[in-house]
């Protein structure tokens, strides 16, 4: 009978790294990080899709480069050059977005050149990046810049519904439709999300329920949080 | 014990010399970067600004197919210039397919309730009167000042606002006023936007400011607008 070789529990699947951040470390909904774009740039479904996008490209690009570079950073030296890469990357993507659509970078304003502050990408550099392999950091960013977008997504989509009546621009209720202004304005925001948070964690916990009956130990699905 | 303090000092200089050189290489990497990418996307930005410039003077001037930027001097005359909008003492004047003036495009700004609104919009000097707007910059409150953006009723009437000079041709006849809470009966009156009021107000105020000082010196000088028009016909 072959011996079957031990799960060693720290060494994760790239499926894993991936789903980590699209699920089980969203970084809106679980980690709650980033929340200034969340707010400002989500009250339309095209807005935050763009947004989301930016920031995982950004995500991506330095979570690589502070990959491949990290046995040569001084640890002195360690935090000043990766905010240095990420502001680099965010530039880069300032100007592609100007030249993709002047319309799109009026609409994300400000807040396009704010992802240089967005604690998520720094965060995935210094908590990440800086101590796993390029393939598993390119992984980390994937999954963490795909839950960025989705949940951008998530609240763009029900904020452009409800008060606008349309869908990435498509009116879909047509003259009569009453919209709720509100929920373009800061605290439908704050409204969208917190139902989102809801959501998503009943989801999580009906799922843990179904893994592990709720007699059993459940200890290993809750996960310590970095 | 001097040894050991000798060491740690070198080791200090070495690691500080490494950060040294660390910071210098990214550095150089970013900017390397960052130059790249400007000089790779410059034209295509300069293209789109372009674009969207001339998008906004035929959707203000409708009708127009060709456009040309003039200059206002310290003599107060009209002189044609490559240059785009975007400063001050610019105008877009717009020409249909047979060189015929059509109007002339003026950018205006000033504060809305959140920031510097700023616009676009046509005057017709044949007919005396504003024929279009666009708002191409602004921030205000998504939902309510936003609205006056694409308010068709606030368009048509800033769309038919007369602006005649008069007989002295220094001032307008009407000046554009706003009037709050009720509807715009004179002439050169515009009433607000429920909801968006004082970006409304903002704008008219904008129009009103810009157009007193701007349309008399092209009513005046209008033949130098006209002027070029041969120019664009033997163009073609």
């Amino acid at each position: 009978m072959p011996i079957e070789p031990a799960a060693n529990p720290q060494v994760a699947t790239a499926s894993q790294d991936f789903t980590n951040g699209l699920w089980t470390q969203n970084p809106v909904f679980v980690q709650v990080l980033g929340m200034c774009p969340v707010m400002a740039v989500s009250n339309s479904a095209i807005n935050a899709l763009a947004m989301g996008l930016a920031t995982a490209t950004v995500l991506v690009m330095s979570n690589t480069v502070v990959s491949l570079i990290k046995n040569q950073v001084p640890e002195q030296a360690r935090i000043v050059t990766f905010i240095l890469i990420i502001a680099t990357f965010v530039t880069i993507v300032d100007y592609l977005v100007q030249a993709i659509s002047l319309e799109l970078h009026g609409a994300l304003g400000a807040f396009l050149s704010l992802i240089v502050v967005n604690c998520l990408i720094l965060g995935r550099a210094e908590a990440f990046a800086s101590k796993q392999s390029l393939r598993r950091s390119i992984v980390d960013a994937l999954g963490m810049g795909a839950g960025f977008v989705v949940s951008l997504l998530c609240l763009g989509i029900v904020r452009e519904v409800l008060g606008q009546g349309s869908i990435f621009g498509q009116d879909l209720f047509g003259q009569s439709f009453q919209v709720w202004t509100v929920m373009l304005l800061p605290p439908g925001g704050f409204f969208v999300l917190a139902a989102w948070v809801m959501l998503f964690h009943a989801c999580k916990n009906r799922n843990r329920q179904l893994i592990a009956p709720p007699n059993s130990k459940n200890d290993t699905y809750q996960q310590a949080s970095t | 014990m001097t040894e050991n303090i000798k060491m740690t000092c070198q080791a200090d200089r070495c690691s500080w010399m490494r950060v040294y050189l660390t910071l210098l290489a990214v550095g150089t990497f970013c900017s390397l970067a960052i130059a790249t990418t400007y000089e790779a996307t410059r034209q295509r930005i300069a293209r789109n600004r372009s674009g969207a410039l001339q998008n906004a003077v035929v959707n203000v001037l409708p009708g127009a197919v060709s456009i040309e930027t003039f200059y206002l001097d310290q003599e107060g005359d009209f002189v044609s210039v490559d240059q785009t909008l975007g400063e001050k003492n610019y105008v877009v004047a717009g020409y249909d397919y047979r060189g015929q003036l059509i109007g002339v495009a003026i950018e205006a700004t000033g504060y809305g309730y959140q920031d510097i609104i700023r616009l676009l919009y046509g005057y017709s000097p044949d007919q005396e009167q504003i024929v279009g707007f666009q708002v191409l910059e602004s921030r205000e409150t998504p939902g309510l000042g936003d609205r006056v953006a694409v308010d068709k009723r606030f368009h048509a009437q800033i769309a038919s606002l007369n602006v005649a000079v008069n007989q002295l041709g220094d001032a307008l006849l009407n000046p554009i006023v706003f009037v709050a809470g009720q509807l715009a009966v004179n002439p050169g009156e515009v009433d607000g936007v429920s909801g968006a009021t004082v970006t409304s107000q903002a704008i008219t105020h904008i129009i009103s400011e810009s157009s007193a000082h701007w349309v008399p010196r092209i009513k005046r000088q209008v033949e130098q607008f006209r002027h070029s028009e041969t120019e664009v016909r033997n163009a073609h």
